[in-house]
């Protein structure tokens, strides 16, 4: 609530908020961290491991570009094994680790209750997770803080709602992953719970719809089937997990004519999606994860662990609100490729 | 016959000569397998290790459990494309009832889950006559929502039950030795009982098998009950390894199954393969996969690899069926 309340405060700071993107604009949860570059030779001679989410994935691999790029920065070798979204998977890089003698690594791998397993197949050195909880073996945990992740785009949603339809819509559909478990519950609790402390708590009530299309594809065609079965519905308040499910539901709107209908907000606010956020009139808020700098928390901190300094445990990324209007402040490359 | 022996000269010689033409059918493989291990020794001071190997065997294993029934099936003319989803039922059947009632029920419930889908996939092929690939195919999809369902979306942490993946008996990690067993077993039933020769009479000609008295579908019906208890044990394994039931943990394991199976030397029509060449196969693949990671091949190429791996198994599948229709 307070971060509700702070955040309601800056009527018109959508602006001001991107320009100081990595700064304390936004309420800061607990455990939130700026960015820090890598410091040039700091990771001389040190050998570090990532297992990654999963390279096919567009935030899978910012990551991991990210991260290979400060460990070069910084001079450290950097041992990549991509978990293909597989815990097997992950359980063998982290074998393949001991083998090669990784002086500590960070775990992206995608099941936090495989993680007991993987962490013992593992060498016994610093690591720090990414995004999903790593226990028993998890030294610092880093990433995104998805609950507040989805308040942050739910309050902006709420507010938009708030100010021009004074809270009255027709329903709330939830485009959801219900593959990544946990993620998925917090993410999207958090969206009905930020849109609810501003149009009220209870408001979303059987309005709500949850689909389970994720990503593009699926929400493509479901989103179509969603809006046949609300033809009179003109005020349509649609949330997804990540950029795809709202790129493929505003599709779906498109090829059935009823863009105007959906209101949606997303997260992510990756490269792909930048110019749909500029473009696309009910694209009404994105909440940025920055995933192309998760490498300036993730390796200085992890060579911090390995030379024995002290670091908190909870190193998690500032989210910022993003929308057509201050996108180009946030991401100035967003600038090139929209224009 | 001895007459024919001593008489005929000019037969014996061309049979010699064949005898020593004839180079074994697996000998194409191990030759792959051992050039793709000199060659990740060079290029990997991590490959020729023994914890590397063991990796690589411990891997294979819980794939290698469900290509041998698989093996039987894909020679009788069949496919079972439900295991990768059937794993993923079992090991979050095995979480879920472990975690209430204890290891024997689990590993209980999780033997008559085989039980049951195997029935249900062979009644639907052999009594109802559907496809055996379509019928699969959508017990892809049927299994995945039950997966899902079974843990209401989230993976599902197993306490008190790794001993199935993790033990390591006379320092062999478990799941090695239980596919090792199984494959002999396999071996032994395809090549020695009236049972094995059904599978290749029936692969081989339905009809022919049929008029000479074998029971094609009690066979097939068989078959389908083998492969998807064995898929319900690769997820239990899977499961006991991870300490964790999770949903999408035997998505495209039916592709690593064909791959290595095909690429072992069964005709997918039916008729031809064996375990050695099926244990053959799935070596190079698991081998493949792990020299591409400890020599830090990028993950895109990693798929390419593992992707044209799967389009040089059939097409070593068709040059095969061309060459004999050429010789005979």
């Amino acid at each position: 609530m307070k971060a509700a309340s702070k955040f309601r405060a800056g009527a018109i700071a959508a602006v001001a908020i991107a320009a100081l993107a990595a700064t304390s604009v936004l309420p800061a949860n607990a455990g939130q961290f700026d960015f820090r570059k890598a410091v040039p030779g700091s990771g001389k001679g040190i050998t570090i491991g990532l297992i990654g989410l999963d390279d096919a994935i567009g935030f899978g691999k910012d990551v991991h570009d990210s991260i290979a790029r400060e460990a070069k920065a910084a001079g450290a070798k950097l041992v990549f094994c991509d978990s293909k979204l597989n815990a097997a998977t992950a359980l063998n890089c982290a074998k393949t680790f001991k083998l090669k003698k990784v002086q500590g690594y960070l775990n992206f791998q995608p099941v936090s209750t495989a993680a007991a397993a993987v962490c013992k197949a593992g060498p016994q050195v610093p690591v720090i997770s990414i995004d999903i909880e790593q226990d028993p073996c998890q030294t610092a945990f880093m990433g995104a803080d998805n609950s507040y992740a989805g308040q942050v785009s739910g309050i902006a949603l709420g507010k938009y709602f708030k100010s021009k339809f004074d809270c009255k819509f027709d329903a709330f559909i939830s485009l959801e992953d219900y593959g990544v478990g946990l993620v998925n519950e917090a993410r999207m609790g958090g969206y009905r719970s930020g849109f609810e402390s501003i149009c009220g708590a209870g408001s979303i009530g059987d309005k709500l719809i949850k689909i389970d299309a994720g990503r593009l594809e699926p929400a493509l065609a479901k989103m179509k089937d969603a809006l046949t079965t609300l033809p009179d519905a003109h005020k349509v308040v649609v949330v997804a997990i990540n950029d795809e499910g709202i790129q493929g539901a505003f599709s779906a709107a498109k090829a059935v004519g009823r863009a105007a209908d959906i209101y949606a907000a997303g997260q992510g606010a990756s490269a792909s999606a930048w110019c749909d956020i500029k473009n696309t009139p009910n694209w009404i808020a994105d909440t940025a994860y920055f995933p192309e700098r998760y490498g300036e928390i993730g390796v200085p901190y992890l060579l911090d662990l390995i030379k024995g300094k002290k670091v908190p445990f909870q190193l998690k990324i500032k989210h910022v609100a993003i929308n057509a209007s201050n996108l180009f402040t946030v991401f100035p490359a967003a600038k090139a490729k929209c224009a | 016959m001895v007459k024919l022996k001593s008489g005929s000269t000019a037969q014996g010689g061309e049979d010699g000569a064949k005898k020593r033409r004839k180079i074994p059918d697996s000998a194409p493989l191990v030759g792959v397998l051992l050039f793709m291990m000199v060659l990740f020794s060079i290029t990997s001071e991590y490959f020729f290790q023994i914890d590397n190997f063991k990796n690589v065997l411990a891997n294979a294993a819980v794939t290698g459990i469900v290509c041998i029934p698989s093996t039987f099936l894909i020679i009788s003319g069949q496919i079972d494309l439900s295991v990768g989803s059937a794993a993923a039922v079992s090991g979050m059947l095995l979480a879920q009832v472990v975690n209430h009632h204890g290891v024997v029920l689990g590993l209980l419930s999780v033997l008559i889950f085989g039980l049951i889908l195997g029935c249900f996939n062979g009644f639907i092929v052999t009594v109802i006559g559907v496809n055996a690939l379509i019928t699969t195919l959508g017990g892809l999809g049927f299994l995945y929502g039950v997966a899902l369902l079974i843990g209401n979306g989230q993976t599902l942490g197993m306490k008190n039950f790794d001993w199935l993946g993790t033990a390591q008996p006379i320092d062999i990690p478990l799941p090695i030795l239980i596919f090792t067993v199984l494959a002999i077993i396999g071996s032994i039933t395809l090549r020695f009982t009236k049972f094995g020769r059904s599978i290749y009479a029936i692969g081989s000609n339905p009809n022919a098998a049929r008029v000479v008295g074998i029971r094609s579908n009690r066979v097939m019906f068989m078959t389908f009950i083998l492969s998807s208890v064995a898929a319900a044990l690769a997820g239990a394994v899977l499961a006991s390894q991870l300490s964790s039931g999770d949903p999408n943990s035997g998505l495209g394991l039916e592709l690593q199954v064909v791959t290595a199976i095909v690429l072992g030397g069964a005709s997918l029509a039916g008729g031809r393969g064996t375990i050695l060449g099926t244990v053959l196969g799935l070596l190079i693949v698991g081998v493949l996969n792990n020299g591409l990671i400890l020599m830090d091949v990028p993950t895109f190429w990693q798929r390419i690899a593992q992707g044209l791996m799967l389009i040089v198994a059939v097409s070593f599948d068709s040059i095969r069926a061309k060459l004999n229709n050429t010789r005979s």
